[in-house]
């Protein structure tokens, strides 16, 4: 990055929470910091959303999964549409109509003070938890990449972040992510442009879909009904359903998002938006990773895209079974490329059998190129032959290095000023998503916990104030847990754990709220907590994979539920009418 | 519950005819919406099967 490149990203970046700041001035009342003016139309309530829930990791990763793996990730938000729909339908109109600042206030509604706290208390928990990774997760990327120190880019992404959702609330949150959205968009497309533009002369987009197309980078859907396969279809939607569910719906991260604004026909056409755009967004990111695919049959990548890592590995293993991956892997990319535009060749001469022979050696040494990147990475991870055949053992696993796909692309291809701008979409996105999270668990905080235990019946001024003090403490929770994590993958894995322990019965808690209206609060509270105790019993004996403790986790819940509601005594009529 | 503050707030409550009225020129019921919004999903699900079979 030169100097240009840092104006293009100090400002953008500075420029965006200054504007934050000062249209949010002199704002003092509850309503207006936790909720926004009101004023929210649907595309800005659609556009937060979305930023929300996309942080920078989904910027830097997602490429590299489609370069990795091809469009297949698509399908893990086939659920969202009728999830979203579900929400729009049924969830928000009873959030509005019960005048909620948090969802687990409306538990308190339905239910009682219990459940509402266990609601509030299991959110707490698990985001409270996550709260440092949405800052670690892009640190460390961009750290390693540039060479910059990893706790001051944690501190400095931070601090931004704290000062302008302190000052600003709930609307500075919602006013800047439209700015951050555009920044992030802006750097999208102009890579994907210039990704085209450099492909080598006459392959062009076309050109580039059949190299990837041809190399099984563009298989998007999976209708087998293999569970074992990561994604498919059925798991995608019906799996993708329940999740989004969760998170959409009682997630006060994205509930705050959408109550922000004064109708609810302005809520619900923003999810809307998020129902309709949400897969072609991700769409759009994959075909970008697909398209880079297709870009570095012609360009030569290196063997293991984080050179940082890779550089240390040769300095602490001795280089020779390093660079006998790097040899290997240059001949077969070379023939590759040779074989590659033989098939576009003999494609463009109507050669049928010449393009369909190159296209098979292609896809063969295609194979052998994957052969030699699975090697990289367990030699990074796990396990090298080092020079007289001994093998040198590490306790990790395979390091995957798709995170790095994206941002070597840019640092090698991308001109000065795009560099910076890219660099400033991964951390708009960082700051969208990061002041979203701290605002909800400040929001949650204050309204569940302090004005409902702590502090009864103060002034307004009292509790904008405490829910400052509070974003301010969340922010140093998560810029402290950042600082001290230091092991990513592993803590990313931990945290889709512990968010699919804690989901299910938080879920659980909302449907039985919705849909049976018969339980009431105690046997829903007690029915929460043995759930909840059943699934992380189940976490620590079975050995089946934790994305089916979404299905679990409600399921047993709402049995529960009925269950003990039967044996407790008969409610009286009136309980559980504010939903009627 | 202390609610002296929350009881006007900005989500205060369905305006009359807000929950069935969409302001969509085409779309005119909240229904008409979700069925539009089912049919863009299998739009695209159907683009994205096709694909891989226009470009291999």
């Amino acid at each position: 990055m030169n100097a240009l490149d840092y104006a293009v990203l100090l400002i953008s970046i500075l420029s965006i929470a200054a504007y934050g700041i000062w249209r949010t001035r002199g704002k003092r009342s509850l309503e207006t910091y936790i909720q926004g003016s009101g004023r929210s139309s649907w595309l800005i309530i659609g556009i937060s959303v979305m930023a929300t829930q996309a942080s920078a990791i989904t910027f830097l990763s997602t490429p590299g999964q489609g370069f990795e793996s091809g469009l297949g990730f698509v399908q893990n938000y086939f659920g969202a549409p009728f999830a979203l729909i579900i929400i729009a339908a049924v969830f928000l109109p009873l959030f509005r109509r019960l005048n909620v600042y948090t969802a687990y206030e409306f538990l308190g509604k339905r239910f009682d003070a219990k459940t509402r706290l266990l609601g509030a208390g299991l959110f707490l928990l698990q985001r409270g938890l996550g709260a440092g990774i949405t800052i670690y997760a892009p640190a460390i990327v961009l750290s390693t990449v540039f060479g910059w120190p990893l706790d001051i880019t944690i501190i400095s992404s931070g601090l931004v972040v704290i000062i302008y959702t302190v000052v600003g609330g709930s609307e500075a949150v919602s006013l800047t992510q439209k700015y951050q959205f555009a920044v992030i968009f802006a750097g999208m497309i102009a890579a994907f442009v210039v990704l085209i533009w450099k492909l080598p002369a006459g392959i062009g987009f076309r050109g580039a879909m059949s190299v990837a197309g041809g190399l099984d980078r563009l298989n998007a859907v999976d209708f087998s009904p293999n569970i074992q396969s990561r994604y498919t279809f059925w798991s995608g939607t019906i799996g993708g359903l329940f999740l989004a569910l969760s998170y959409f719906g009682t997630d006060q991260s994205q509930v705050q998002r959408y109550l922000s604004s004064g109708s609810l026909r302005e809520s619900r056409l923003g999810l809307m938006f998020n129902a309709v755009f949400k897969i072609p967004m991700q769409f759009g990111i994959l075909l970008l990773g697909a398209m880079l695919f297709a870009f570095y049959q012609f360009e030569k990548p290196p063997v293991y895209f984080n050179q940082a890592a890779w550089s240390e590995r040769m300095a602490t293993d001795g280089a020779a079974p390093y660079e006998r991956l790097e040899n290997d892997f240059a001949m077969v990319h070379a023939e590759k490329r040779e074989q590659i535009q033989r098939w576009i060749d003999a494609e463009r001469q109507g050669d049928v059998a010449g393009a369909g022979a190159a296209r098979a050696r292609a896809r063969e040494l295609q194979a052998r190129s994957e052969e030699i990147r699975a090697k990289a990475m367990a030699a990074v991870g796990g396990v090298v032959k080092a020079g007289d055949g001994a093998e040198k053992k590490r306790s990790g696993k395979p390091v995957s290095d798709a995170d790095y796909v994206f941002i070597t692309f840019i640092l090698g291809y991308l001109p000065h000023g795009l560099i910076g701008l890219l660099v400033a979409a991964f951390f708009a996105a960082t700051l969208s998503s990061k002041s979203a999270e701290l605002n909800a668990l400040a929001s949650t905080s204050t309204i569940d916990v302090y004005r409902n235990l702590v502090s009864r019946g103060a002034s307004d001024a009292h509790y904008v104030l405490a829910s400052r003090v509070l974003t301010v403490f969340w922010g140093v929770v998560a810029i402290g847990f950042a600082l001290f994590a230091r092991l990513a993958e592993n803590l990313i894995q931990a945290l889709n754990i512990v968010g699919s322990i804690f989901y299910g019965p938080v879920l659980a808690l909302f449907l039985v709220a919705f849909f049976l209206k018969w339980i009431g609060g105690t046997a829903i509270f007690w029915a929460a907590i043995g759930a909840q105790l059943l699934v992380i019993a189940l976490y620590f004996t079975l050995d089946i994979s934790y994305l089916w403790y979404n299905f679990i986790g409600p399921g047993a819940c709402i049995l529960l539920a009925i269950v003990l509601q039967s044996a407790l005594p008969k409610r009286p009529k009136n309980v559980g009418a504010t939903t009627a | 519950m202390n609610r002296n503050v929350s009881d006007n707030h900005a989500g205060s409550g369905p305006k009359p005819g807000d929950e069935s009225n969409t302001g969509l020129p085409l779309l005119r019921n909240w229904r008409a919406v979700y069925i539009f919004v089912t049919a863009c999903f299998a739009v695209w699900v159907a683009i994205l099967a096709l694909l891989p079979r226009v470009f291999s």
